[in-house]
C-alpha cells in the first residue's frame, strides 16, 4: 500500500499523482500561494521570536478566521463553491473541529494540488484528503487568477 | 509517584541517545503530514524531547544537520537563544544553517 494511502485512506478510492519528492522546506499554505522556499504557519507560542512566516495583520493562531485573514493578504476572499470558475483560482481550507489543518489549490483542470505537511506534493480530488487526518473542507476562497 | 513513573536524572549517554531516537521517530511518524507548526511542536514526543533539557541539544543538532527538520522551536525553548535572523523566519534551510553554526561555535557539533 502506498504510504500516502495509509495516511489518507480517501486517496485509495480516487486517482492521485505524486508530483514532487518529500521536502521540509515549505508547507501547504506556501504551496497554495506558489511559494516553495518558506514554511507559512502561525505558532501558538514562540519562546523568543516569530519563527515562521505569517502575514502581518492575521492573528497567529490556527482558527478559520485567522487563516482567512492570512489568505486575504494574498488576495483571496470567501466564495460559495469549489466549482471551477474561469478567471479565478481557488483554495480550499480543511478543518478538524473548526481548527484549520490543511490547504489545497485548484488547478486549471478543476483538480487540486496539495503539499502534505513534510511529505510530497500530490494532485488529487478535493475530498480525497478528508477524514481523520485533515477533517473536512471548511472554506473555499478565490481570487482573480494571476496567471 | 510509582516506581515506574519516577523521574531518573542524568541517564547514560547511550540511553539518552536511544530515547531521543525513539521519540524523534514517533514524532515524525505521527506529525509528518501536518502543515501547522503548533500541533507539530505540541506533540507529546516533541515535548518529551524538550523535557530532556540541555543534554538533548547536541542530539537535536546532529539530527538537524542530517535532516533539516523542524527542531527550531525546541532549540529556542531549551536554550533560550535564537540565532536565526528575523528576515530568515520560515526559511528552513537558512534556519537550520544558523542553528548549526551556533552549535559549532559552542563545540556542540
Amino acid at each position: 500500500m502506498h504510504h500516502l494511502v495509509r495516511r489518507f485512506p480517501g486517496l485509495a478510492s480516487s486517482s492521485f499523482t505524486v508530483t514532487s519528492s518529500r521536502t521540509r522546506d515549505y508547507n501547504c499554505f506556501a504551496w497554495a500561494v506558489y511559494r516553495t522556499d518558506v514554511w507559512i504557519s502561525p505558532v501558538l507560542y514562540d519562546p523568543i521570536q516569530d519563527l515562521y512566516t505569517w502575514p502581518a495583520g492575521a492573528a497567529r493562531e490556527d482558527t478559520l478566521e485567522a487563516w482567512s485573514a492570512a489568505l486575504a493578504a494574498f488576495g483571496f476572499e470567501p466564495c460559495a463553491t469549489a466549482d471551477l470558475e474561469p478567471r479565478f483560482e481557488k483554495v480550499a481550507v480543511y478543518a478538524s473541529a473548526e481548527t484549520p489543518t490543511h490547504m489545497a489549490r485548484q488547478l486549471a483542470t478543476g483538480r487540486w494540488t496539495s503539499k502534505l505537511g513534510k511529505l510530497e506534493d500530490v494532485e488529487h480530488d478535493l475530498h480525497a484528503l478528508a477524514g481523520s487526518g485533515y477533517g473536512e473542507v471548511a472554506l473555499i476562497l478565490r481570487r482573480p487568477s494571476p496567471r | 509517584m510509582s516506581a515506574d513513573a519516577a523521574i531518573r536524572l542524568d541517564p547514560p549517554p547511550s540511553e539518552l541517545r536511544e530515547r531521543f531516537a525513539r521519540l524523534a521517530a514517533q514524532w515524525r511518524e505521527e506529525t509528518d503530514h501536518l502543515s501547522s507548526v503548533t500541533p507539530m511542536v505540541l506533540h507529546p514526543a516533541y515535548q518529551r524531547i524538550i523535557g530532556m533539557g540541555p543534554a538533548a541539544v547536541p542530539l537535536i543538532l546532529e539530527d538537524l544537520a542530517r535532516t533539516s527538520d523542524h527542531w527550531f522551536w525546541a532549540l529556542q525553548a531549551i536554550t533560550g537563544e535564537n540565532p536565526v535572523a528575523p528576515a530568515d523566519s520560515g526559511q528552513v534551510p537558512r534556519m537550520a544553517a544558523a542553528w548549526l553554526a551556533w552549535g559549532r561555535e559552542r563545540g556542540l557539533l
